[in-house]
């Protein structure tokens, strides 16, 4: 399945030979049980698109880097990142807040994912200094839940 | 700008989901056009707001007054 074209892998991977400073790691939680041996309830039929799409994008650039998560046996860093459904794709920033993509990061979500990227490896954040200042003191847990669609 | 938040303090986590790929979550949050926005399961909008006022919504459940908490306010 070609996810992404020639003429956008090219694109991306000058964007990122340009943009990435620092190296990112991005953590993708899925099943990795044979699909020959399938249990009910541990299917994930998206999994292994988004699975070739990390693959790919993660390899346009040196600075990128892939880890695997099986959702059902890395129960550790699975709660850790407080993933709760696959296929999971978790970005951790320098000061412990983790951003996660659920689902096929296509379209809208795979340009959020680039963006999110870079952003974290060039340590340069989208908000204004007191929107910044503002959020340090935050005291309490928040979960903000962006719901989209890919076109 | 959710995931930007992200970068400030490790008390807050942002997800973005396809809810195409989750209908059962897009039934439970009442999804009915995108993008919408739910805070801490209390605090919901939909489409893009400024940034100042997404923050507002963010600090309303995310920051306590620790003197207030303390005299019970």
């Amino acid at each position: 399945m070609n996810l992404i074209s020639q003429q956008n892998r090219a694109d991306l991977k000058r964007r990122f030979r340009k943009e990435l400073k620092r190296d990112v790691t991005l953590k993708f939680f899925t099943t990795t049980t044979s699909s020959a041996l399938v249990l009910p309830g541990r299917e994930c039929p998206t999994c292994p698109q988004a699975q070739e799409l990390l693959e790919v994008t993660t390899g346009l650039s040196p600075k990128l880097h892939l880890e695997t998560y099986d959702y059902f046996s890395d129960i550790e860093e699975r709660d850790r990142c407080g993933v709760e459904r696959i296929p999971a794709i978790v970005l951790e920033t320098e000061r412990g807040g983790i951003m996660k993509y659920y689902g096929v990061p296509a379209g809208y979500e795979f340009a959020l994912l680039v963006q999110d990227i870079i952003t974290l490896s060039r340590k340069v954040s989208p908000l204004m200094v007191p929107t910044r200042r503002s959020l340090r003191t935050v005291n309490r847990p928040v979960h903000i839940q962006v719901f989209v669609t890919p076109d | 700008m959710a995931h930007g938040m992200t970068l400030e303090n490790k008390l807050i986590t942002a997800d973005v989901v396809e809810v195409r790929e989750f209908p059962n979550m897009a039934r439970q949050y009442n999804v009915s056009s995108v993008p919408q926005t739910v805070i801490n399961q209390m605090i919901e909008f939909t489409g893009a707001i400024p940034e100042d006022q997404f923050l507002e919504k963010v600090m309303q459940v995310g920051y306590e007054d620790p003197e207030a908490a303390q005299n019970g306010v």
